[in-house]
């Protein structure tokens, strides 16, 4: 698979910020990488988009204050730190950095990311 | 997202429903509202929501340790219930047609067994409501989502009564019943096999439409507990619903409802299949070995086990059983097996259909069968009645 981070990593464009609100969730796709993006009381987090039990797209799930919830299984996850909070997941996710920049959120994909 | 698609027509006969967490405040009768021990939701010190009817809980879990945070949670067992178990929208693109299904016939989950509730008047409104809700939620899709009703087998005549209402009056294609009944007192206790409930069976075979039971280990009988949580013991999944199976097999075949009612079909769903030749061979053992003890002790079981699979009874099978060719072999029935899902329990994980097409061990007749052309024999759907149906199925079905 492509490294999305490229050789130096690279912040990736991922949704207008006007896009998101608090308790929303975006996923995109960041070359070969899919992101999941929160918004929590007007903070922005970046995790891995699927989650780590059966690798459904996560930004489809609820978010619950700072737990996302699969959409299927309900394993459940931190979006601040990526730790799984609920079976049957039982991996945590990456989290990845996050800034606005002329009202586009970005990520940053670090150099190797996968 | 595009839909898959695949040779066969595609019956899904066992994906779960969440419940809302307002449905009682929508559907309940506002009588029954008032009722101490109303079917409700609660949620626990550490925020995990359970349901509540009487004495009735789902699911049974320990309780909570004061400042506990991390909740023991039966997986997918929490209410709502995951996006996808309530959410028509997103259950439709991601599932429904990311997996390629035609048709899925919804069960409920953890407020199916209205007969362990021990008020029956209560037990009676959460299935009207419940029914109510269901039907609902199917119109959204009314050609792709259809639903189980519940009845109260604890109240018989209401139950019959129901059964009429959710059959003339919903559309459903079935009925779902709990393997047994609780009451408040030992003698209110009823198991499938009693005639008591003769009446809900009768009804069912007059308007012609299938009883189906899902497996459920934790019974709420003394004895018959395999709840993890409360007692660990491990044996949920991979003892508790094949031996619950076993129990509703055994009322049905040896204890007579299948004798009686010979054009009633029944459903066992979440059952596992291996166990089913074993049990064939065990009762013909016996019937052998013991002539006329045997026939005293199981009178009105007639026929062979095999023959009442042939005749009248159904079973679901997870796309990944090993005991497909097993069952054929044995009950010369490969019309008897439904594909089911058990969305978005743990036993579904997207890709599904694709994974039990690509087995390399099964004929393409049986899995054309499992797939869905055998769910119509079940429901009783045919072209005239489901024309959106046979322009898949013509091809698929024949």
């Amino acid at each position: 698979m492509a490294e999305a981070g490229g050789a130096a990593g690279q912040w990736w464009p991922v949704v207008d910020e006007s896009r998101l609100s608090d308790g929303a969730a975006f996923g995109a796709d960041c070359g070969a990488l899919r992101i999941a993006v929160y918004q929590v009381a007007g903070a922005l987090y970046a995790t891995d988009s699927l989650c780590t039990h059966a690798f459904v797209p996560l930004e489809d799930g609820m978010l619950d204050g700072y737990e996302i919830e699969c959409p299927v299984h309900q394993a459940r996850f931190d979006v601040r730190n990526g730790e799984c909070r609920r079976f049957p997941a039982d991996k945590p996710l990456r989290v990845f950095q996050t800034r606005r920049e002329a009202g586009v959120v970005q990520v940053w994909i670090p150099a190797g990311t996968v | 997202m595009a839909r898959k698609t695949n040779p066969y027509l595609t019956i899904d006969t066992d994906a779960h429903c969440g419940v809302p967490l307002d449905l009682f405040d929508r559907y309940l009768d506002p009588e029954i509202k008032k009722h101490p021990d109303a079917p409700r939701f609660v949620k626990e010190d550490d925020g995990f929501t359970v349901f509540r009817c009487g004495s009735y809980q789902f699911p049974r879990r320990a309780k909570p340790k004061p400042g506990a945070t991390a909740a023991a949670v039966t997986p997918s067992a929490s209410f709502p219930g995951p996006r996808g178990s309530w959410d028509p929208a997103y259950r439709t693109e991601k599932f429904l047609d990311f997996e390629g299904i035609d048709r899925s016939v919804c069960m409920p989950f953890g407020i199916m067994f209205p007969s362990y509730v021990q008020d029956r008047a209560l037990g009676n409104a959460l299935c009207t409501a419940w029914n109510d809700w269901l039907h609902d939620f199917c119109s959204t899709q009314p050609e792709r989502m259809f639903g189980y009703g519940v009845i109260n087998i604890a109240d018989p005549k209401a139950a019959a009564k129901e059964l009429r209402r959710c059959v003339k009056e919903l559309g459903f294609p079935s009925v779902l019943v709990a393997p047994s009944a609780v009451g408040r007192t030992p003698e209110d206790y009823y198991i499938l096999a009693d005639e008591v409930l003769y009446p809900i069976w009768d009804e069912a075979q007059s308007l012609g439409v299938p009883i189906s039971m899902h497996s459920f280990p934790d019974p709420f009988v003394p004895g018959h507990e395999y709840n993890g949580a409360r007692r660990p013991t491990g044996l949920f999944d991979c003892i508790g619903f094949p031996s619950a199976s076993m129990q509703i097999f055994g009322n049905l075949v040896m204890g007579g409802v299948c004798e009686m009612f010979p054009k009633l079909k029944w459903g066992l769903f979440e059952c596992t299949i291996g166990w089913i030749p074993q049990i064939m061979h065990g009762i013909e053992e016996q019937r052998e070995a013991f002539g006329a003890y045997f026939a005293q002790s199981v009178p009105k079981m007639k026929l062979t086990p095999k023959e009442y699979i042939q005749r009248q009874l159904y079973f679901s099978v997870e796309v990944g059983d090993p005991f497909i060719d097993t069952f054929v072999k044995w009950t010369g029935a490969p019309d008897r097996l439904l594909y089911a899902s058990d969305y978005p329990h743990l036993e579904y994980s997207p890709g599904q259909v694709a994974t039990f097409l690509a087995r390399e061990d099964l004929s393409d007749d049986l899995k054309r069968g499992i797939m869905g052309a055998n769910a119509l024999g079940y429901y009783r759907w045919d072209d005239t009645a489901m024309p959106k149906v046979t322009e898949r199925a013509g091809a698929a079905a024949a």
